[in-house]
């Protein structure tokens, strides 16, 4: 029963830390790209936006 | 006995400084309350995944799961399974996120004055921010054992490490915060990744797997593989992290404001999806070196034995004692870092939250709302420092006789029972009123019975024996809570008039 346990817990792991891994990688250029875009959008409004709108 | 080195706090430093200064320059971009509190509703999938996993990967995470590896073995991982797959399903379905989303609230006290009324939002926020700042009540201590068994130093010193992170965290927030940062989020995310799957490769190499089951094996038994078998959980436990799960990602405040920070209801459930291996991964890996810490010092009963001669060193701070074995210096270093940000992150983020929910979900609409955006500004500032000397105070005094995780738990469910029977009567029945939320909310403040100074306490009084555990007395509450809720809701219905007609509506159409 043990076995089967740490078997089950072993590829839970595993696989878990490939799945994260590969996440990583992707979340990390996606997200680089996405804080690009965020930046450049809010500098867009920083500069449309009429003075004393701010809260 | 640590390799933690001058090159360590070299990185350590400019870690820290980089953190800040990122921070304080982003500020710029903040224009009003919804940039500020949800970044303009504008995060993509990319970056809102980041900042989720950046949020809820913080350094009391990592050290309250790695204690559960410690105590329970290959059997804690049912709580980061339990995460993961309630996180899926919640990524799937949209459930209470996606009504959220689309109704463009900011907090979830917000949302319980557009369903139910400016009282029970106020009631709402108190308990809120009451439950939240108890339940942040002990990151102060998280933190400093950390720094003082990473870096080696004494173990007396840990009250001045508390006071010194409390300065930095006030001196931060106050003085640049009031902001939660994507961009920190995001820097935090690369390195604790990082991070983490190279220590548990470390970890790997330097006790190989078969040696690890062998070790747990010995140590605990069956009990430290099957999770129901296990003494240290069992059914009941294992019932409760699946609601705990439901609670982390799509209940809390602080995930619930990233699910409205969402570009689109559709990213939002791509977020959460995604989202689910995170909420796996941030209890895993560390549940995981906990346990490689457990068989290290089973192996090496001379480097670590929990409360030698009344030191006060508790299975909390294994992890962090094994880490600052096992990792090269260097390494250390940037582990060290991104936990210390992730720290200060995390606290930053905390304090602001709680501190503008008194503000503005209770203080001010008590004044009926006529306090001016300066004043507001002025309290949650004063507010900050008051919590945050309540949190220096509450971790010197306060004994935690629980693991952190159930007692962050306990701690949590005095809001979110009440807060789970209210979003979802609240979302998805149209009879639910205004005097069933009330009495949800009041039910729920019952699970801080879950707490073992309280049951002391009442066991006092009582005079009898009183043995509850958390996860009984919080599975009880959501019962209670939700079962008030309906009752009261039915017994005691609201009376609608032609604009409360109107709201719930738009209501029904929006979810």
């Amino acid at each position: 029963m043990i076995e089967s346990w740490a078997t089950f817990w072993g590829w839970v792991l595993g696989a878990s830390l490939v799945i994260f891994a590969v996440i990583s990688v992707v979340v990390t250029i996606g997200g680089f790209r996405d804080i690009r875009t965020l930046l450049a959008k809010a500098a867009d409004n920083e500069e449309n936006s009429p003075e004393g709108n701010e809260e | 006995m640590s390799q933690f080195a001058t090159l360590d706090w070299a990185i350590v430093i400019l870690y820290l400084l980089g953190s800040a200064a990122i921070g304080i320059w982003s500020r710029r971009y903040v224009k009003n309350m919804s940039d500020f509190v949800v970044a303009g509703r504008s995060l993509k999938s990319h970056l809102g995944i980041a900042t989720m996993i950046g949020t809820e990967l913080g350094l009391v995470t990592v050290m309250f799961a790695a204690q559960k590896g410690f105590t329970g073995g290959f059997a804690a991982f049912h709580i980061a399974l339990s995460a993961g797959v309630v996180c899926l399903v919640v990524g799937w379905s949209g459930f209470i996120v996606v009504p959220l989303r689309r109704m463009e609230i900011m907090t979830i006290p917000e949302f319980y004055e557009r369903r139910f009324g400016r009282g029970v939002r106020i009631l709402g926020g108190l308990i809120l921010a009451l439950s939240g700042i108890l339940n942040m009540g002990m990151f102060l201590k998280a933190g400093s054992i950390f720094v003082v068994e990473v870096t080696g130093l004494e173990e007396n010193t840990i009250k001045w490490v508390m006071t010194a992170l409390l300065t930095l965290v006030l001196f931060y927030t106050i003085l640049g915060g009031m902001f939660s940062i994507v961009l920190t989020d995001y820097v935090q995310f690369v390195v604790l990744s990082v991070g983490l799957i190279v220590t548990t490769l470390f970890a790997l190499n330097e006790l190989g797997w078969e040696h690890i089951v062998k070790g747990v094996e010995s140590l605990k038994g069956e009990g430290g593989f099957d999770p129901i078998a296990s003494g240290e959980f069992g059914t009941d436990y294992v019932i409760w992290m699946v609601f705990g799960g439901l609670v982390s990602c799509a209940i809390w405040q602080t995930a619930v404001m990233r699910a409205c920070s969402a570009h689109s209801a559709e990213d939002v459930k791509r977020i959460y999806t995604w989202s689910s291996i995170g909420f796996l991964v941030r209890f895993l890996i560390p549940n995981f070196i906990g346990l490689c810490a457990l068989v290290y010092f089973a192996d090496n009963p001379d480097l670590f034995s929990e409360d030698p001669e009344g030191t006060g060193v508790t299975s909390l701070h294994a992890m962090p004692r094994f880490l600052g074995i096992l990792l090269p210096s260097g390494l250390l270093g940037l582990v060290a870092a991104g936990m210390l940000a992730a720290f200060m992150s995390t606290h930053d983020s905390y304090l602001l939250c709680w501190s503008s929910v008194l503000t503005q979900d209770v203080i001010a609409p008590l004044g009926g709302d006529r306090m001016s955006t300066g004043s507001r500004l002025k309290l949650t500032r004063l507010l900050i420092f008051v919590i945050g000397i309540f949190l220096l105070v509450w971790s010197l005094w306060y004994d935690l006789g629980q693991d952190l995780w159930d007692y962050m738990l306990i701690t949590g469910a005095i809001y979110f029972t009440g807060a789970f029977a209210l979003l979802v009567a609240g979302l998805y029945w149209k009879g639910a009123s205004r005097v069933g939320a009330y009495l949800a909310l009041v039910v729920g403040l019952s699970a801080v019975l879950g707490l073992k100074p309280i049951q002391g306490a009442v066991q006092k009084i009582l005079g009898v024996e009183l043995e509850w555990d958390s996860e009984i007395i919080g599975i009880s509450t959501v019962a209670a809570s939700s079962l008030v809720m309906v009752l009261g809701s039915l017994a005691f219905p609201d009376r609608r008039d032609p604009g409360a007609e109107d709201e719930a509506a738009r209501m029904e159409v929006t979810t």
